[in-house]
Parts: C-alpha cells; sequence; structure tokens
C-alpha cells in the first residue's frame, strides 16, 4: 500500500515537472519583450541590456528554466512581476489562500447537495420528483457561472438586498463578514458541481442498484433504506470520488469568472491580470500553481480510491 | 419655568410681593425660555449644516488598475492615470472651463519668446504631504528628473533646454526653440510635483507604491487590482479637507460598477461604458459627459509599412478604405448618442479647418480606387483596438463596411498592457485608436504626428511621417501669434487626411463620470478629466 502511494506520489511530481517546462517554453515562444514590457518603449537600450542580463534574459532557454525552477523548489521564489517588480511569491501567497477559500467551500458544498441529490433522483428514478431535480440539474449545467453571478448581482444584491454586491473579506480575518461575502460566489461555484455529483451519483446508484447482490439482499428482506445506505451507496460512491477530485482544478482554474465579477483577490484574477499585463512570470506561476492542485488532487483521489476500494487495495498490496 | 403665587391670607403685601415675584419670575423664565429656544433653534441649524455637509469617505469606482504604478514620472497619461492622480497630485498648471490653462502650483509666469524662455513663479505656502516645501529648488528638480526618465518628455518637453534657479521661488526654463505648448504640457502628468525629499530618502523602487504630492489626500492602502485608500491630508497646503478619505475600487464587469452606484456602494464611476450612462440618468445619477468632448476615435493605417507586404501602405487602399466606411452609422452604433462625426483630429476647438474635403462614404468610389491600387479583389488584412463596448461594435461595423468592397479583416481586440503597446505598432492593418484630445490640439498633434519622437507614443514603428506633416507641426508650437498656430495645426490635419490618408477621424466623444446627486463640489467632470476639487469635495447628507 505504502509503495502504491509512494509510486502515485512519485508521478505526481513527475508531472508537475513535465507541466513546468511545457509552461516556461510556451511562454517564452509568446511575443513581446518582457524588458520593453518593464521599461516602456522610451527605454534606452542600455537600460534594457542591464534588465535583461538581471533577470538572465540573455542566457541560452534551458538555463533560464534551470534558474527559475531551482529557485521555485530550493526557495519558493517564483522571481519579480514584469510591470512593477513585485514579488510573485508573495503574491501568490497572499492570494492562493483568498482562491482556497471560495474553492473548498465550493467544493464542499457541492459534495453535500450532489450526493444527497443523486440519491433521490436515483430512489425517484421516473417519477415527477426524478424529473423536476434532473430538470434543475440540467439548468445549473447549462447556465454559464457568469450569468448566474451577474443575476445575483442584479437581483439578489441591488433589488432584493439580500447579499453584497461584490468584494472578499478573508475568513481569518473576519469570519462573519466571509460567510456573508463569500455566500453567493460560493453558490455560483457550486451548481455546476453539484449538478456533475449528482448526475453520477445518480447513474452509479442506479447502475450498482441493478446488481445482482442488491437483489439477494432484497430478497433476503433486508429494507430498502438499508440496502441503500448500507449496501448500494458505498459501492455507487468510489468512482465518485474520481469526479469530485478532478472537479478541483476546474473551480481553482475557473475561479477567474467568479472573482473577476465580485473582485475577490484570487489567483484567477491574478491569472487575468498578468495574461493582459503580459506578465510572464505572474502566468508561468499561476498556471503552475493550478497543475499542482490538480495533479495533487489527482493523486490524492487515486490514494483515496485504494483506501476505499478493497479490489484496489488488494492489488495494492501485492 | 413660571412662579406659583403662594397664597398668604396673613400678609397681603408679602402676596403681591408675591404675585410680582411670581410675574417676574413668569418674565424670566420667558426670557430663559426664549433665549434656549433660541439657541437650540441656532445651534439645531448649525447641525443641521454640519450634517448637511456630511464628511466620510468619497468612494469612487473605477474600470480597472494602473498600467504602472504611482510614481508619476512613469505616467502616460492615460485616463486611468488621472483619475488615480486626483487626490495626490497637483501640477504647476491646471485646465479652465475656457479650454486653457491657469497657474495651479504656481502663483504667476511670463512668456518671453524673444528669449526663448518661461519665468515660473512659484506659489509660497505649499507643501508636500511629508511636510517638505514646495519651491523653485524643488520645481527644478522635478523638471530636470521628468526631463531624464518622463514618459513624454521628449513630445512634450523636447524644447527644454534647461532649467535655471532665479531665486528661492522663481525659475526660468530655457528652451532650444519657441514652444507654446509648455503650460499646457505641464497641466498635465509632465507637471506633477513630487517630493524631492521622500525621493531621495527612500528610492524610486519605494516611491512607485508611496506617491507624496501636494493634493489633499495621501496613499493609506493599495491592495493590487482590487482598490485603494487615500485619508486626509491634515496639513494641506490649500486649507482644510471636508472628506476624511477617498476610495477607490475597481470593478472588472461594467455591470456590477453600475449596480454598485444604484446600491450606493459608491458615489462616482470614473469612465463608465456609454451603455450606462443613460439607464443611470434616469435613475436620477448626475451624468457628465459636457462640457469638453475629450476623447477622439480614429482609424489608423500600417502606412510605414516595414515589411513592404500590407496594402494599406499604399495610398489609395487607405483612401479606398476611407471612403467604405459608414461613419455616421458607426457612431450612432457604438456610442449610443454621446458622440458626433469626426472631421479631423480636434474638431469642436478653435483649430478646425473646414478646407479638408475628406473621404463621404462611398463605397463605388472605395472599389474604384482599390482596383487601381491593383486589388480589384480586396485582400485580407486584420483591425486591432483596445477592448470597451463601443471599440467592438465600431470594430464589427468596420469589418462589415468593408467586406463591401472585397476586404477581409480579422477583428483582434486587445486588454491592458497589451493595447497600450499594440498602439505604438500594431504590425499590420489597421488600428482602432482611442486618443484623448488634451486642450492644446497642436501640443497634442505634436506629441503623436511629429518625427522623431520616443516612447508610447501611436504609430511609432507603423506610421509614416512625412516632412511637411512634421514643418507644420513645428510651426504649430512654436508660433508665437494663436492665429498662425491655427493655421499651422489645419494645415498638418489637411495632409494627415487629404494628402496622406494616414489617419481617419471618426468620432469624438466624451470620457464618462457618474456621480451621486449628494457629492457635491468635487469638481469631478466639471472641467476637463484630469482635474478635480477634492479637498473642497463633500458628500450631502
Amino acid at each position: 500500500m505504502i509503495s502504491y502511494i509512494a509510486r502515485r506520489l512519485l508521478v505526481a511530481v513527475l508531472l508537475v515537472l513535465i507541466v513546468s517546462v511545457l509552461v516556461f517554453f510556451l511562454m517564452r515562444c509568446l511575443p513581446g519583450d518582457p524588458a520593453l514590457i518593464a521599461l516602456g518603449d522610451s527605454a534606452s537600450q542600455a537600460a534594457i541590456d542591464a534588465y535583461r542580463n538581471r533577470l538572465g534574459l540573455n542566457d541560452p532557454v534551458y538555463v533560464q528554466y534551470w534558474h527559475w525552477i531551482s529557485r521555485i523548489v530550493t526557495h519558493w521564489d517564483f522571481g519579480k512581476t514584469v510591470l512593477n517588480e513585485g514579488n510573485v511569491s508573495e503574491l501568490i501567497k497572499q492570494r492562493l489562500p483568498n482562491t482556497l477559500s471560495i474553492a473548498l467551500p465550493t467544493l464542499a458544498v457541492g459534495v453535500a447537495a450532489g450526493i444527497p441529490l443523486g440519491i433521490v433522483t436515483a430512489i425517484k428514478r421516473g417519477t415527477w420528483t426524478d424529473k423536476a431535480l434532473t430538470l434543475l440539474l440540467h439548468s445549473f449545467l447549462g447556465t454559464p457561472r457568469f450569468l448566474v453571478a451577474i443575476f445575483g448581482v442584479l437581483v439578489l444584491s441591488l433589488q432584493l438586498g439580500l447579499i453584497p454586491l461584490q468584494g472578499f473579506t478573508p475568513p481569518w480575518v473576519n469570519f462573519g463578514a466571509y460567510v456573508e461575502k463569500a455566500a453567493w460566489p460560493v453558490l455560483v461555484g457550486s451548481f455546476y458541481i453539484i449538478a456533475v455529483i449528482a448526475r453520477h451519483t445518480r447513474s452509479n446508484l442506479v447502475e450498482v442498484m441493478n446488481q445482482d447482490y442488491i437483489r439477494t439482499a432484497r430478497a433476503n428482506g433486508l429494507s430498502e433504506t438499508r440496502i441503500i445506505f448500507g449496501h448500494a451507496l458505498k459501492n455507487a460512491l468510489i468512482p465518485v470520488v474520481t469526479t469530485i477530485g478532478l472537479e478541483m482544478p476546474a473551480i481553482v482554474g475557473g475561479a477567474v469568472v467568479v472573482e473577476t465579477v465580485f473582485n475577490i483577490p484570487g489567483i484567477g484574477q491574478m491569472i487575468l491580470a498578468g495574461i493582459t499585463d503580459r506578465d510572464y512570470l505572474v502566468v508561468q506561476a499561476s498556471v503552475l500553481v493550478i497543475s499542482i492542485i490538480t495533479i495533487g488532487s489527482n493523486a490524492a483521489v487515486e490514494c483515496a480510491y485504494a483506501l476505499i476500494d478493497p479490489r484496489i487495495k488488494r492489488s495494492a498490496g501485492q | 419655568m413660571l412662579g406659583h403665587g403662594v397664597s398668604d391670607r396673613r400678609g397681603g403685601v408679602r402676596q403681591a410681593a408675591t404675585v410680582r415675584a411670581g410675574r417676574l419670575d413668569e418674565r424670566r423664565g420667558f426670557l430663559k425660555c426664549s433665549s434656549a429656544a433660541a439657541a437650540f433653534a441656532l445651534f439645531g441649524q448649525a447641525e443641521a449644516s454640519a450634517r448637511s455637509k456630511a464628511r466620510g469617505v468619497l468612494k469612487i469606482g473605477v474600470s480597472g488598475e494602473l498600467y504602472y504604478n504611482m510614481l508619476c514620472f512613469k505616467m502616460t497619461g492615460q485616463p486611468l492615470d488621472y483619475v488615480y492622480a486626483l487626490p495626490v497630485y497637483e501640477s504647476l498648471f491646471r485646465p479652465n472651463a475656457l479650454g486653457t490653462v491657469d497657474p495651479w502650483l504656481l502663483a504667476d509666469y511670463e512668456a518671453d519668446p524673444e528669449s526663448l524662455a518661461y519665468i515660473f513663479h512659484v506659489r509660497k505656502g505649499v507643501t508636500f504631504s511629508d511636510g517638505t516645501r514646495l519651491d523653485a529648488a524643488v520645481v527644478k528638480w522635478n523638471i530636470d528628473h521628468y526631463l531624464k526618465v518622463g514618459s513624454k518628455r521628449v513630445a512634450l518637453l523636447g524644447a527644454i533646454k534647461s532649467v535655471e534657479l532665479i531665486d528661492d521661488y522663481s525659475l526660468k526654463i530655457h528652451l532650444s526653440t519657441w514652444s507654446s505648448i509648455i503650460p499646457t504640457a505641464f497641466s498635465r502628468e509632465c507637471g506633477y510635483m513630487f517630493s524631492k525629499a521622500h525621493y531621495e530618502r527612500y528610492g524610486d523602487a519605494y516611491c512607485q507604491e508611496h506617491p507624496v504630492g501636494t493634493g489633499p489626500f495621501v496613499l493609506k492602502q493599495w491592495e493590487r487590482n482590487v482598490s485603494k485608500l487615500f485619508v486626509k491630508n491634515p496639513t494641506y497646503w490649500g486649507g482644510p479637507v471636508e472628506l476624511d478619505a477617498v476610495s477607490y475600487t475597481i470593478y472588472n464587469d461594467a455591470v456590477v460598477g453600475q449596480a454598485a452606484l444604484i446600491a450606493g456602494e459608491i458615489d462616482v464611476f470614473a469612465g463608465m461604458e456609454l451603455t450606462g450612462l443613460r439607464p443611470l440618468a434616469q435613475r436620477g445619477f448626475v451624468v457628465k459627459t459636457k462640457p469638453i468632448k475629450d476623447h477622439a476615435s480614429l482609424l489608423v493605417f500600417n502606412s510605414l509599412n516595414r515589411q513592404g507586404d500590407d496594402p494599406t501602405g499604399n495610398l489609395l487602399v487607405r483612401q479606398a478604405i476611407s471612403h467604405a466606411i459608414d461613419r455616421k452609422a458607426l457612431v450612432r452604433a457604438a456610442y449610443l448618442g454621446f458622440a458626433s462625426v469626426s472631421t479631423q483630429f480636434g474638431v469642436g476647438s478653435h483649430y478646425t479647418n473646414n478646407a479638408i474635403v475628406g473621404y463621404d462614404y462611398n463605397v463605388a468610389k472605395a472599389k474604384a480606387l482599390l482596383a487601381r491600387a491593383g486589388y480589384p479583389n480586396g485582400f485580407r488584412t486584420q483591425i486591432a483596438a483596445a477592448s470597451s463596448i463601443a471599440n467592438r461594435t465600431a470594430l464589427a461595423i468596420i469589418q462589415a463596411n468593408l467586406a463591401t468592397i472585397g476586404i477581409d479583416a480579422r477583428i483582434q481586440v486587445l486588454t491592458g498592457a497589451a493595447a497600450n503597446q499594440a498602439a505604438t505598432g500594431w504590425g499590420s492593418g489597421l488600428w482602432y485608436h482611442t486618443s484623448s484630445i488634451y486642450l492644446d490640439v497642436a501640443m497634442q498633434m505634436a506629441s503623436i504626428f511629429s518625427k522623431g519622437l520616443t516612447g508610447g507614443v501611436l504609430g511609432l514603428t507603423t506610421m509614416l511621417r512625412p516632412d511637411d506633416v512634421n514643418a507644420a507641426l513645428k510651426r504649430s508650437v512654436s508660433s508665437i501669434s494663436d492665429q498662425e498656430a491655427v493655421a499651422a495645426v489645419g494645415e498638418a490635419n489637411r495632409l494627415l487626411i487629404d494628402k496622406y490618408a494616414l489617419y481617419m477621424p471618426i468620432a469624438e466623444y466624451p470620457f464618462a463620470y457618474v456621480t451621486d446627486k449628494a457629492v457635491r463640489d468635487s469638481g469631478i467632470g466639471d472641467v476637463y478629466y484630469s482635474i478635480a476639487t477634492l479637498s473642497k469635495a463633500y458628500i450631502q447628507a
């Protein structure tokens, strides 16, 4: 089991390195000179040369990559922003917790609402309850997050005064204000997750409920409730764990919409600003962080799989 | 309050005295009451007056962040540079309602064309927010520093040869050639004064996020891409400041920005998209789009054509494209009634040249010109612009118009620093440019269309700069008489449009401010977008 987890972690580290290489080289393919962006077109050639020397931009690309990745690994130093020479690591340190304080509750709400909804639609399969809930879930899937966010702003905030218009307070600063301001952004992000998890739960549960051992359990006189919650659900949720793990990067990566509309100073907003400002170090660092979260989530899911699925646990132990 | 008469059967005198005393008491009581009432009325009025002129925080919404930072030498004259500078910086001159400039941090000035010099007399009593004094030495330091590093140093201050101190409050600006635009140039970011003591003590990097100007507020907090907070400068040289603070919040989404105004989350929105203006005006907000239509949009071509393969490098092609665009329809659709069709850069000012022929909307003529140029079936090109609702609409209309003469134009919409950089050289094809029209059109045009410019200048690497245009622009800024300057600007525009078709004027429109009715005396949007009177501003309770 330990070797299984160790192998998964090693693969995750390798994947992160591959992504870092891709991101680094892709950013260098983009047009535009970072020195010109930083110093402006009025800069003298001497100033541009000095800037490029200072940042090692005249070195071969593989040397630049080595310096960049080794600084990250040894000092967690992502370099300085192009436009105003701010510390990118500091920016990430400030912004990542803000993104996670929206992303994690989004996932939690998605799971907490999605699984029960999936169970209800599976149990009430074919009834009006199932049809109504399925319609609702499809609308969650089909409605763009941006639209839902703006709806909240215009109706729930402006018309009804139920939620704040925008803004963010970190939970460690003022938990009450954080809950008030984060409630709608979290819900906006979670509608899609609820729909995805609910649909997966429903389809897996329906499949499991048609298995022979469930028929046997029913024949043995077990109650429907015991069958569902004691036997079927455990097996039906195994694939759903994968889904939950895969949604985490989508939440973090998709944070740009929520963070833009609600003015939340997170990683999503940072990426957007980095792209519009052509601040390639910011974009590089942000993409790397998101890929670490993605690959980390997948690795965690695979390890969780090994823990909860006895078949995998057995083969992992071999 | 009124005395009570005490009934006394034994002593009539006592009774009478008591009654008299009682009446006296009554009178005293009445007087006491009246004076108390009067005092209460007076106090109440004062209190009501104080309440009606409430202090507090003026909350301003903006659509974006500074490209660079708060150090004035780095500013490039983008509208948002000025909006963020309002609380902190003041300049040597400032625009007035007549479209000229008045001394502001200067008490007075003299212009001496014969000696090629200006003499500036610095206003006494001006201090920076760090307590240091503004005097001639500090003004000289600021000008010298700007001449070394400032973004527009060549375009606007290129004629300055040296700065000489005369006395503690006077200095002389020596020019290499006469330039009438110097006062106007110093009414914008070139003329912002920064504390020399602060800069020398803390250095350039620190000052980028810790500006010290002579303004009524001081930057206290800055969360990049989110918000800024400026607090009252208690030692402001211009007198007591009404407001406690000014805050800026960035609203990336225009709809959320409008909602923020309606919800009362902000009091002012600077640079509102035109689509939001009418609905907000209907809700009772003050929409400031007058008195000066201070922005222009122009279609600019890759006339320099360095690669040699761009059809827009051909004069006939440029003229054909100019005839193909229906500007009336474009202005109606993109600017929603808040703009007018432009015939030349700076229309509406007294520099207008009515002799310019221009290019009427004529598809047949456009096709004929294109065929003469060797492109009877059109060609492929691209058209780019900075992102805004108006620009995107304009690009779509231009694309459709060009398609009628066989030109397949790919649209490219850019944002932030990418847009800023593209304006300097967009590569190939067309660039739909939006430019502020600063007060002195001669200055503006000389800083855009002259030869030998550096910095963030329109079309630096893509636009032709013919010698005769350059000569006309030089005459416009060096002429001593207004008549000469007007004629020279008119000639420059005629050459740029009729002879070389280097740009096509499209529209002129305002930088829109929307304010809550309760905001008073802020000066925001009253005269020109680069100034306000935030020291006097207050919020009506």
